[in-house]
């Protein structure tokens, strides 16, 4: 018995437009954020507009707006007809819809705020990440809700990739966002230190796992077969391949932290792990690929399969380059400079763009009942979306191995051929031009594409549902006949389950020890407490989106060493909440500028840095000269940090306020002796913030020689 | 659990995870590419093409 049902192909049309909208968004900000590192102007002394504040819109509306819009419109279309069944609930569609679009609002208001956790991917503050879990909850419940209903009983390859992705997300965001709230717009995470940045880079490493990865391989494996007309090349190697993720993928976080304060086993653990990655990635890859066989004539003369082609290449290329970066010695060399940035921009534009392109392409003509306006125009908006991407990719490689290697750089007598920071980043702008042309060309071609969606769109034909006949009843009991593999895919809640298990063992046993890393490490110094002013400067650091190109991380490394001081230990972040290690230094490391520069130099260099360093890239700061701090909230967040275990007095909580405004007077006094005309510099943000970067590398006490890192 | 937690990197028991990861996964390969499976995961294959037979505008544009 068959009956006919219609999918809701409205909630996948809203989808893409978003998808569309802020595309434009990340592109524009991309390529603005980048104007800026090419020159300091583009920040225009404004403090909405500082990079800091605008590269995490930049991340943000790239990862969870364009790509988000994108999988939940290629998860809502496909699921759909790959079950045989409409969406469980409109209702919970149009909930996830419009709180995903809000959430994204809010991000895109609170970033150029400065309302920010500075955890990377994670930036935004308790009330979103509230809203993020609910939304996502509602997304996972609709979701199941339809695997339960479905008229076909095997889950095909690509629902267990959406399986993964809403099971593991859930996980990793509950995990990596418990904070305690000390206001509407602040919070300090429970977890501190090495804690918070195992965890941290568990959670980003695994965001790029499951959010712009496993959903994206499940469209790549319905849409692939779909625009070749032929079945995937191999369901079996889909099999291995989807396990063999999964299970893989969750532990390579610590590749985040390689030579820096970590345990050695966790670094080898994150290393050894990314490396086996290689092996589930590329069988993902050759599948994607080889599913054209026969096909490969199309390549010519269809956009779709050309964005496809494009996308799973670009994939290839950087799962092969990721494991090559996981390299302890690779890593020394591109670590926190451009190379990573040309990796990561190789796996947005060419494996997430181009395989959203290639879905909208296929998408536009069935949904609008049309046909595409011109494929010429969709054909030239790959090759300018190619070239930028290679432009970009080539210029932001050339960028960070010549930077690294200026970085190690090391004459005879044992020093630093390139002592000063500066002039590694001055040697590396013209290639930050390069980039923006790379990036505008991207943006020329997704332009196009715009504008061939809008004509399409204007040729639309009747807008409805797309009707189907499915069984009229569809036995999801397994029988005894079927192999057990066979028999657990029909199974959708055991199946869940068990990538529950798999994406859980791998976070507990890699992240877990570190975790308790103060019951089986014998404390042998002392670290004291942030003062009430220093801990108000830090909050002001994080609001400014220092973290974004200065690290806090002296490595394991002679280079690093002879450039910045003594490698950083697990104990002197052991009360930074939120942990600010950082992972690019478009500025010098950080965490050993304590007492290196009187006040007045940091005064100078945040009103104008180019009063000090000439060629500095830094965007100005003048409303830090202006602005008052927060002084009265103080009490409120001392609280909060001594309830998570940082050893203030309650005296020092009751008085905080106090007891910063004293310390504030006396940083104020001496600048104002030194001629800074501010009769309330006192009051002033700048204060707070140069005493919390004189502290940096001045607070463990006690026999340093003796290190909880080793 | 401390005692646990401070031999937590002992080759030993990294030895042991790795036999029992790895026996798992030859087991799932072993059984996934068995000949008695094949029919099976090429009618699975077929699962985003049958659609097509179902629908009314899968192929029009």
């Amino acid at each position: 018995m068959q009956q006919e049902i219609r999918y809701d192909d409205r909630i996948v049309r809203q989808f893409l437009i978003a998808m569309v909208l802020w595309a434009g968004v990340a592109f524009l900000v991309g390529i603005w954020v980048a104007l800026q590192l090419a020159n300091w102007k583009f920040n225009f002394d404004l403090e909405w507009f500082t990079f800091g504040r605008l590269r995490p819109l930049h991340t943000n509306a790239a990862i969870f707006a364009f790509a988000g819009n994108a999988i939940f419109a290629g998860i809502y279309y496909s699921t759909q007809r790959l079950l045989k069944t409409r969406m469980a609930s409109d209702f919970l569609s149009q909930f996830h819809f419009w709180g995903w679009q809000l959430i994204i609002v809010a991000a895109a208001l609170t970033l150029p705020l400065g309302i920010t956790q500075s955890k990377e991917y994670a930036e935004l503050e308790w009330p979103i990440d509230i809203a993020i879990t609910i939304v996502w909850v509602v997304f996972g419940v609709n979701l199941f809700w339809t695997i339960a209903r479905r008229r076909e009983k095997h889950l095909y390859v690509a629902i267990w990739f959406y399986i993964a992705t809403v099971i593991t997300v859930a996980l990793l965001h509950v995990v990596n966002s418990i904070e305690i709230p000390v206001g509407l717009f602040k919070s300090y995470p429970i977890w501190a230190g090495i804690q918070d940045a195992l965890v941290q880079w568990w959670y980003g490493h695994n965001a790029v796992a499951f959010f712009l990865t496993t959903p994206f391989l499940g469209l790549m494996y319905y849409f692939m077969p779909k625009a070749a007309q032929r079945p995937v090349y191999s369901y079996r190697l889909s099999i291995v391949h989807f396990w063999a993720l999964v299970f893989i993928y969750i532990w390579s976080g610590p590749h985040h932290l390689l030579n820096s304060a970590m345990p050695d086993w966790a670094q080898t653990l994150g290393m050894i792990f990314s490396l086996m990655l290689w092996a589930p990635s590329w069988g993902g890859m050759i599948n994607g690929l080889l599913t054209l066989r026969g096909a490969w004539d199309k390549l010519r003369t269809d956009p779709v399969i050309k964005f496809l082609v494009g996308s799973v290449t670009f994939y290839g290329m950087s799962t092969f380059e990721g494991p090559i970066l996981s390299i302890k010695s690779v890593n020394a060399l591109a670590h926190f400079n451009d190379w990573i940035i040309a990796h990561v921009h190789g796996g947005a534009l060419g494996w997430n763009g181009f395989l959203s392109f290639g879905m909208l392409y296929y998408l536009l003509p069935r949904l609008w009942n049309t046909q595409l306006y011109s494929k010429k125009l969709a054909e030239y908006h790959f090759w300018f979306g190619l070239l930028g991407i290679l432009i970009y990719y080539i210029s932001m490689w050339s960028a960070g191995i010549t930077q690294g290697l200026m970085w190690m750089a090391i004459n005879d007598q044992g020093q630093l051929i390139y002592p000063d920071f500066v002039e590694t980043v001055n040697r590396i702008i013209p290639l930050y031009w390069v980039r923006v042309i790379g990036g505008t060309l991207y943006m020329i071609g997704f332009l196009i594409m715009v504008y061939n969606m809008i004509k399409t769109i204007q040729n639309r034909g009747t807008l409805e549902d797309e009707k189907a006949m499915v069984p009229t009843f569809v036995s999801l009991e397994p029988s005894p006949q079927e192999s057990t593999h066979r028999r657990l895919e029909g199974l959708g809640t055991a199946f869940s389950v068990l990538v529950f298990i798999a994406v859980f063992v791998g976070s507990v046993i890699s992240i877990y020890p570190v975790l308790n890393i103060h019951r089986y490490v014998p404390v042998t110094v002392s670290v004291e407490p942030y003062s009430p002013l220093e801990l108000l400067g830090r909050d002001i650091y994080i609001k400014e989106g220092c973290y974004v190109c200065h690290s806090q991380m002296v490595r394991h490394l002679d280079f690093d060493v002879i450039r910045f001081g003594n490698p950083s230990k697990v104990e002197e972040s052991m009360y930074d909440r939120p942990f600010q290690w950082g992972s690019k230094r478009t500025g010098p490391d950080l965490a050993r500028v304590g007492k290196k520069y009187p006040d007045l130099w940091h005064y100078r260099h945040m009103i104008n840095p180019r009063d000090i360093v000439t060629d500095s890239l830094m965007p100005s700061y003048p409303w830090l000269a202006e602005k008052k701090a927060e002084y009265d909230q103080l009490p409120k967040r001392l609280r909060v940090m001594k309830s998570l275990g940082v050893p203030y007095s309650e005296e020092t909580v009751e008085k905080a306020t106090e007891i910063a405004r004293k310390d504030a007077q006396a940083i104020a006094q001496s600048l104002r002796d030194q001629g800074v005309t501010d009769d309330n510099l006192a009051e002033k943000e700048i204060i707070p913030l140069i005493a919390y970067l004189q502290a940096l590398g001045h607070k463990v006490k006690g026999n340093p020689n003796v290190s909880l890192s080793k | 659990m401390s005692r646990f937690l401070s031999n937590y990197s002992d080759t030993t028991v990294t030895l042991i995870g790795f036999v029992i990861f790895f026996t798992l996964f030859v087991l799932i390969v072993m059984r996934t590419y068995s000949k008695s499976q094949k029919s099976v995961y090429q009618r699975l294959a077929q699962l985003p093409l049958d659609e097509v037979k179902n629908s009314q505008k899968e192929d029009a544009p």
